[in-house]
Parts: structure tokens; sequence; C-alpha cells
């Protein structure tokens, strides 16, 4: 465990030493400049916009992280760590770290700009926080999943690696919406929960984290399989 | 014994359709082992040493016996990366499970080695191509490899460090491990006992090994061994063709240079501060030459 912890560390921290890191940061930061700026919504609603904007941001970056450290390195990595699923395993949790600054900057930018409505209880102000952390994990989590599936090590060329992360984040926004019916399952309920909130509805909550969560495996699986024979 | 490494009818190419690289290889190097691969450009060398090292699969057969540490020197080293030579390092031998005072001990041991020290703090994309090369070995040797995979290791290296990898090589062998290289340079001449691989469109073959070629040891002993040692070396069938007392004489420019003693006259006394020219690198070990 120490050493997958070192490679991950080892590897996030190549890539926020890289200029990579600045692209999907500032587009993090336009994004949510031009969803939360000049409105006013509720904490459920600034929030599902929000997670549902950064989906691509969370599968960029993740792909990015990924994809810093050489060919050549991620072999020497491997053998350095000593086995297939650690390599794998510390890449998976280093996309993951990369996601949370994101995901933090998410969280803070609506009380920033003053989009969300108020005034709110101690409560309320605890409920919108508690909605945000879920709303942002269910996108945070398949992104980096389809994120880890775009990397170069699957994907070999850029182009089907970019096709694949721009695919998914399109995807989840127009199958996301009610009016795609039973399609929508295809992709990550993250508009879905949305009015999961808005109705305060808990079992369609837990349904939608439940398929966040078995969508995302499945991407992390193919992902292991396909890396099981690409070094 | 049991196999350091085993070929069992290895075949790979690389797509569906596309011609063999590696074609039914079948081959074992054994712990203590060296092999030299060799075969001309586009051979499949290359190939073959990283499905050796395990980063590439085979298309059919198997490698078999593995050891769980395997040290890889690629041919070139992926210096792209935004760390200094000591922080990468660092960050090798802890994904290599040392912990903080191990992984600096082991840095200092192999940078010395290596003569790397006044590059550690420089950026690895500011290195030249011989330094590059330098950490490029020192990452694969930080936990002593038992299989050490390299290709052409001694490209771009400064004269130092290239007379150091024959040495570094016997040790890892000495350790009960084995190692097989590509060296298209002719450096590996250096290596007493390597066995010779030639890979020519995709096939492996091992030619004889040459019995006409012989090699001179040099073993140093303590002068009270030194009559009794050239006794059982004679019994045992070698030809000992000298002795000498190690009497290393610094002059103040130029190398250091030794005095010799006529055959079988043993030295009268103990090595003085001769053996320093030997440190740090061949100390324990015999030197040899050809």
């Amino acid at each position: 465990m120490n050493q997958v912890v070192a490679l991950s560390r080892m590897r996030f921290s190549g890539y926020a030493r890289s200029q990579r890191v600045l692209a999907p940061v500032l587009a993090s930061l336009a994004l949510l400049a031009v969803l939360q700026v000049g409105g006013a919504a509720s904490a459920v609603d600034a929030y599902g916009v929000s997670a549902v904007g950064l989906f691509g941001i969370f599968a960029w970056q993740a792909k990015l992280s990924l994809d810093t450290e050489p060919d050549a390195q991620r072999q020497l990595s491997y053998l350095a760590v000593g086995s297939a699923r650690r390599e794998v395993a510390a890449g998976l949790l280093a996309a993951g770290i990369t996601a949370a600054p994101t995901l933090l900057v998410g969280m803070v930018a609506p009380w920033v700009t003053g989009t969300i409505e108020g005034p709110l209880t101690v409560g309320e102000i605890i409920g919108a926080i508690g909605f945000g952390i879920w709303v942002h994990l269910v996108s945070a989590l398949p992104a980096v999943a389809v994120g880890a599936f775009a990397s170069r090590a699957v994907t070999r060329t850029r182009g089907w690696g970019v096709t694949l992360l721009v695919g998914a984040s399109v995807l989840v926004l127009v199958l996301g919406l009610n009016g795609a019916g039973p399609l929508r399952w295809l992709v990550p309920q993250i508009v879905g929960a949305i009015k999961a909130g808005n109705d305060g509805n808990l079992v369609a909550g837990l349904v939608i984290t439940v398929h966040a969560v078995v969508w995302s495996g499945l991407f992390f699986v193919a992902y292991l399989v396909l890396r099981a024979r690409r070094r | 014994m049991e196999a350091c490494v085993e070929l069992a009818g290895v075949s790979l190419r690389y797509h569906r359709g596309s011609p063999w690289v590696l074609r039914n290889v079948a081959a074992t190097v054994n712990p203590g082992e060296a092999v030299l691969l060799t075969g001309r450009n586009g051979a499949g060398k290359s190939t073959l040493l990283q499905v050796v090292a395990g980063l590439l699969p085979t298309s059919r057969g198997s490698v078999l016996n593995r050891p769980s540490v395997v040290g890889w020197v690629p041919e070139r080293f992926p210096a792209r990366q935004p760390f200094t030579a000591r922080a990468y390092l660092e960050g090798i031998a802890r994904v290599r499970g040392l912990d903080a005072a191990a992984a600096h001990e082991a840095i200092g041991t192999w940078s010395e080695r290596l003569y790397l020290g006044p590059s550690l703090d420089t950026r690895l994309a500011e290195l030249s191509k011989g330094s590059a090369q330098k950490v490029n070995l020192a990452q694969a040797l930080l936990v002593r490899p038992s299989l050490l995979a390299m290709d052409e290791p001694w490209e771009a290296l400064d004269a130092q460090t290239r007379h150091e990898l024959p040495a570094i090589i016997t040790d890892v062998i000495d350790q009960g491990g084995c190692a097989i290289f590509s060296d298209h340079r002719g450096e590996a001449g250096e290596l007493p006992g390597v066995r010779r691989w030639y890979l020519d469109d995709g096939l492996l073959t091992e030619p004889e090994t040459e019995h006409g070629g012989r090699y001179v040891i040099e073993v140093l002993v303590s002068a009270a061994e030194s009559t009794a040692t050239v006794a059982r070396l004679r019994a045992a069938g070698h030809d000992v063709r000298g002795v000498r007392r190690e009497h290393t004489v610094h002059a103040r420019t130029g190398p250091a240079k030794r005095t010799a003693h006529p055959p079988g006259e043993p030295a009268p006394d103990t090595p003085p501060a001769g053996d320093a020219a030997l440190a740090p690198s061949a100390a324990g070990r015999p030197e040899t030459s050809s």
C-alpha cells in the first residue's frame, strides 16, 4: 500500500509541477464564472449545474494526470511498484486526487459569487453543502473513470482519447436530460440528481448513487482489463 | 537449479497480421549468468529485452520464473519529467519500498559509484545525455535487482562509468541474480564468462562458446597467503603466470603504476596503500582483463 501511495504521490507531483495543470484549472474557473456569476438560484440548482459542467473538467484532469507520465516512465513505475494492479491503482488514485481541488472550487464558487439565494438557516446551509458534495461526487467518480479510459495508455492515440473524452461529456449532458427517456440510464444521472435534490427524493438519490458507482465500476474494470496488456 | 528467467516458446507480434518479431524463442538464464544479446538493428533485441523484463506480453509462449525485483534500463531514459535527479531517484526508491533513510543511503551509494553526484540537483530535462543515462542506471539499481535487463546501457556514458558497468553487472550476478543486455559498442567484452545470444529475424541462437578464448584473472591475497594460493591454483591445473607485490606508486601526475615481481616469487610484504587504486568499484571482486 505504501508503494501505491508513493507512486500516486510521485505521479500527482509530476502533474502538478507540469504546465498541463493550468489549462483545466483556467477552464474550470471560466466555466464556473459563466455558470455562477450574475444569477440567483437555489443551492441545489447552483451545485447541480456546477456538477454537470465540471464533469468534462474532472475527466480531462484525470486523463491529463495519467498522460503526463511518459510511456517509458510508466513502464519503469510498473516494475518499481512490482505489479500491474498496484501500478493501475496508483494511477487511478492520482487521477482521483486531481478532482479534489476542482471539487473544492465548485463547492465554494456559488457562495463567493452570491449565486445561492439566502438567507439560509444553519440547517439549510449544512443540507446545501451535503447536497453539493454528493452531486459533485456523482459527477467526479464517473468522470475520473472516463478520463482514465481515455488516457494514452489505453487509447494509444490522442485522437481517440479526445473523442472519448468530449463524446462522454456531451452524452452526459444530452442523455442526462429527462427527454432522453430510458437512454438516460446510459450515462451518470447528474442532471437527474438536481431533480432528486429539488424533490428531496432520497430513494432517487440512492438509485442515482448506486448507478454512478456501477457505471464507474464498469469503466474501471474495462480500464483494468485493457491495461493488463498495455503497459 | 531453478532458472533466473526462462523463455518458453515465446513468439510476439505487435498486431494481428503483422510480421512476427520473435519466433518461438526458447532459452534459459540461470542465476549467476550474464547474457549479451546481439543482432543487427531491428532484429528484435529491444523487444526481447522488454519481454524478459515483463513489459511486453507475449503473443504465444510464456516467460517463467521471472523474479519479483526486476531492474530495467530502457534505451532512452524518459528525461522529460519535472523533477531533479535527486527528487526522481527518491521517488523511485520510495516506490520500490525503501524508507526515507534507506532511499537516501541507496542514492548516495549509486550516485558515488556512477559519478552522478554533481548532477543530482539538476532537473532531469537539463541533464546531459550521459548524466541522464546514469540516472537511468541508478533507478534500476536502487534496490538490488534479481534480474537486470538493460537496453544499450553503455550508451552515452563517460569512460569512468563505462568501465564501472561490468563490475556492477558482476555484483548483480555474484549475488545470485542474472543480467541480460544489448551492447552494440562491444563494451561487454570486459565481462568474463558472458553468454552471447544472437537474434536474427526473430530467431534466437546461442553460438558455441569460444573455448579457445581465455581470461586473465588478477587475484589480490595477503602476503601470508600468497605462496599457498599459488600452490592451490597450480594444483587445480591453472596456469599461474606471475605474482607481484601490490605496490602502487603515486606519481605527481599521470596514472598510478605498479611494480611487478618475477613468476613464482611471492611478494615479501603486505600491500601498502595500493588498494586505494581499486576502490570503490573493484573492492571485493576479482579484477579481470582479457
